[in-house]
């Protein structure tokens, strides 16, 4: 009921992180420190991959709103793939998707990634 | 009533004596031979000795041990030679000569009587006396050996006398063997000496001297060939051999008593010491269930301690963990004859902590002047002592330490510090349970607390629910915990509108709560100047963002029920959509929004949109929170959409109370025992019709 587990991978600049499990208020810290971590290492570009994600509540939402800004700040940003119908719907109801972007799958999402840094680069040349 | 046992008693024992004396006198001055007189006679007399045995027992039986039952001996020893003495003055010193049938004079017949009265009583005393001493924590032949000695004594006392044997008789005498063996056996018996204190056993060394003395003159002033023994045995020779025998028991047995004694005086103060020790564990074993506050607990541990080891000072350090840095905190908290930086000093200079690989073993220093890592206190002052350390340990951590010092150096041996340590493990259960209670009592209290704060938010939601002729309204609420953050009002805003709110504060339990109070504030505040269910989130959210903080949110459902249109405009904030009933056809109303406290304008005010339904008779409105949806069983299944629309379509002729109170049945009952906790909310509306 209470298996919560992080991943990491690590793509170019993008950090991939995998949930598995339930995230919940009980779970939620494991994944407070890991945001703390890559934070701390300066890894703005994060991908949360939910392919395994089973549950997520309230508490686990607020992890990633905990982070947002700080990502952004720093020209980051936090994004969402593989997420099952029923982990799509908890966000959707919330409005979730128009603060962040979430994409089918990886791929698409590391695309725009990359995109996004272009863009910048683009707009700062 | 034991008082009239005792007057009966002395009172026929008086009696009988009277009548053997009457009948001795009779015998003397008229001749008469009655066949078989003899032993009447001796068996008068001795129903009458009986008499005094059990007299003497009454009072024997309850007394504790002690020099006073000597006392009480000696003392009837010396009233005896008095009386022997007085009885020298009324018998002629007769010619001992068994054979001849002597008559005796008035003033003999009187000195005999007194001298056997006197002899038996002291030999029944010294019998009783004797026996409780023997019997003082006996074993279990004890028992055994004193009915022996005593049947054999009775034995022989009748068997060697001319009621049953003729004199010259020798082989009578054997039967005086297994008396002295028994005699010398039950000498042994000298356990009652141990548990005396070294005062006492000096007084019984003198005590049983002088009896032993005493004894062994009294034997010999009845010894067989004595002029004495002769007018004891013309009384009864039964009494006398019992006499003379209870004398031998009385010399010899309190011969073995003084030198006993004697040899128990050298351990005498130490046996004390031992049982002092004794004494302290108890008192400090009754303080783990009596003293609760830490202060007085570790100053009375610290005292006990000292006291129980003779030890010239201790003092008890505590070591509390500071959550902050994870370090230790090390104080001293009690002491007991030495000075707090004194102790100090010695506590640290003897690294106790550090020099240590096994806590939980003791530390000895056998003398501060000259280990290596105390012996510079010597400059400073401090006298020569020997010190042990023993650990505090509860559930195998080390909670501090407890140190005791002697005025000598080597002081402590392998029992001192098993007695120390034994201390030392009744201390810490002490401390830890004055700790839990502590604990305890803290737990109670936020436990009131907590029940305080579920009655306060019982009150935060609606009172009462608004009389609306169009309307039937039905709701209920459930927090998780004692408090929770859903939250759920009606508010009249004219004589035609009436606004619904149903929110939902992420996050369970007191913070929660805190939150939702403020939701009810906003909306009470903001909902009477706005007609638009769009506005109010977008004055909500922005009143929100200042003390939401980034964890958190808030999912919100505003409707305003026109009631004069039959209009419900609703706007969702993140929240749960409404189920609308209509005519048969189930819908779900799910504007667009995002939740509360998330984003700011103009993103938040861009995102919403507001739905308006044009409500038809018997119309119904769900309103409620995920904790509904997200009910889940045993086995994690979830309670979910279907289920509850299920229950909306069943019976279009309920209320809304029946139909609320349908919902919440079989949402707990779905539930059942399972450990699903969320706050639950929900609001059934059902429309009758415009006025």
């Amino acid at each position: 009921m209470n298996e919560f587990k992080v991943r990491q991978r690590q793509k170019e600049n993008i950090t991939i992180v995998e949930l598995q499990g339930y995230l919940d208020a009980h779970t939620a810290p494991i994944l407070e420190q890991s945001f703390e971590d890559l934070l701390k290492e300066h890894r703005y570009n994060i991908l949360v991959n939910c392919k395994n994600l089973e549950y997520i509540s309230s508490a686990g939402l607020g992890v990633f709103m905990a982070f947002l800004d700080e990502v952004r700040k720093n020209n980051g940003d936090i994004k969402f793939s593989n997420m099952s119908v029923k982990i799509f719907n908890i966000f959707d109801l919330l409005g979730f998707p128009v603060l962040y972007e979430i994409y089918k799958d990886e791929q698409e999402a590391i695309v725009n990634f990359l995109d996004s840094r272009d863009s910048d680069k683009k707009k700062k040349a | 009533m034991k008082y009239i046992k005792r007057i009966v008693l002395l009172l026929v024992s008086a009696i009988l004596f009277g009548s053997v004396f009457i009948l001795d006198v009779i015998h003397s001055t008229v001749e008469f031979e009655i066949p078989g007189l003899p032993y009447i006679r001796e068996i008068i007399l001795l129903i009458a000795f009986l008499c005094i045995y059990f007299f003497l027992r009454q009072q024997e039986l309850l007394e504790k041990i002690s020099p006073r039952q000597l006392t009480k001996l000696l003392v009837a020893t010396f009233i005896s030679f008095g009386v022997l003495a007085v009885s020298s003055f009324l018998v002629k010193g007769h010619g001992y000569n068994s054979d001849v049938t002597v008559h005796f004079s008035y003033r003999e017949l009187y000195g005999m009587f007194i001298v056997a009265f006197a002899l038996g009583f002291l030999s029944i005393l010294s019998y009783l006396i004797v026996r409780q001493l023997v019997l003082f924590k006996r074993k279990k032949w004890t028992l055994q050996i004193f009915y022996f000695y005593t049947f054999f004594l009775l034995l022989y006392s009748y068997v060697n006398s001319p009621l049953v044997v003729r004199n010259g008789d020798s082989l009578s005498g054997i039967w005086s063997f297994p008396v002295v063996i028994l005699i010398v056996l039950i000498s042994f018996r000298q356990t009652w000496i141990v548990v005396l204190s070294k005062r006492e056993k000096i007084t019984t060394i003198f005590l049983a001297f002088l009896l032993s003395a005493s004894f062994i003159v009294t034997s010999a002033l009845v010894r067989p060939d004595s002029n004495l023994s002769f007018y004891l045995r013309s009384y009864s020779a039964p009494l006398y051999n019992f006499v003379f025998y209870s004398m031998l028991c009385g010399a010899i047995y309190f011969g073995f008593t003084w030198i006993s004694a004697l040899f128990h005086l050298p351990t005498a103060e130490l046996f004390e010491r031992k049982q002092f020790e004794l004494h302290s564990l108890h008192n400090l074993s009754r303080l783990v269930t009596q003293v609760f506050d830490f202060q007085q607990l570790v100053t009375s541990v610290t005292q006990i301690t000292k006291e129980a080891c003779g030890a010239r000072s201790v003092w008890l350090e505590f070591y509390k963990p500071i959550e902050q840095d994870g370090n230790n905190s090390v104080s001293i908290v009690a002491s007991a004859g030495i000075s707090m930086q004194d102790a100090q000093m010695l506590s640290q200079a003897s690294l106790f902590i550090q020099g240590h690989s096994d806590l939980s073993k003791p530390l000895v220093i056998d003398d501060i002047w000259r280990d290596r890592r105390t012996k510079h206190l010597r400059r400073q002052g401090v006298e020569r002592l020997s010190l042990a350390v023993v650990p505090l340990l509860s559930h195998r951590n080390l909670i501090g330490a407890l140190y005791a010092t002697k005025s000598v150096a080597e002081g402590f041996f392998q029992d001192d510090i098993d007695v120390l340590m034994t201390l030392a493990d009744h201390g810490s259960i002490a401390i830890e349970n004055s700790q839990l209670i502590e604990k305890s009592l803290e737990r109670e209290r936020l436990k009131q607390e907590m029940l305080v704060a579920q009655k306060m938010q019982q009150r935060l939601f609606p009172q009462m629910l608004p009389d609306v002729p169009e309307i039937e309204i039905s709701a209920f609420s459930a927090p998780s915990y004692e408090v929770g953050g859903d939250y759920y009002d009606f508010v009249v805003l004219d004589e035609s509108r009436v606004g619904i709110g149903i929110a939902d504060v992420s996050g369970k339990g007191v913070s929660a709560a805190f939150y939702m109070a403020e939701v009810k504030g906003i909306f009470l505040a903001l909902t009477p100047a706005i007609s638009s269910p769009k506005d109010f989130l977008v004055r909500a959210n922005f009143a929100l963002s200042g003390s939401l903080d980034k964890k958190s949110f808030v999912s919100f459902l505003y409707g305003i029920l026109d009631r004069k249109n039959g209009t419900l405009t609703i706007a969702r904030a993140g929240h749960c959509p409404v189920l609308y009933l209509s005519n048969g056809k189930l819908e779900i109303i799910r504007p667009n929004g995002l939740g509360l406290g998330l984003t700011q304008e103009p993103v938040f005010g861009e995102a919403t949109e507001e739905r308006t339904l044009h409500l038809q008779n018997d119309d119904l409105c769900i309103f409620f929170t995920d904790g509904i949806i997200e009910a889940r069983k045993e086995n994690g299944e979830e309670f979910g959409m279907e289920r509850l629309s299920e229950i909306v379509q069943r019976k279009r002729e309920w209320s809304a109370e029946e139909l609320k109170q349908t919902i919440q049945r079989e949402v707990f009952e779905f539930i059942g025992s399972s450990s699903y906790k969320d706050d639950v909310t929900l609001i059934v509306l059902k429309w009758l019709g415009k006025n």
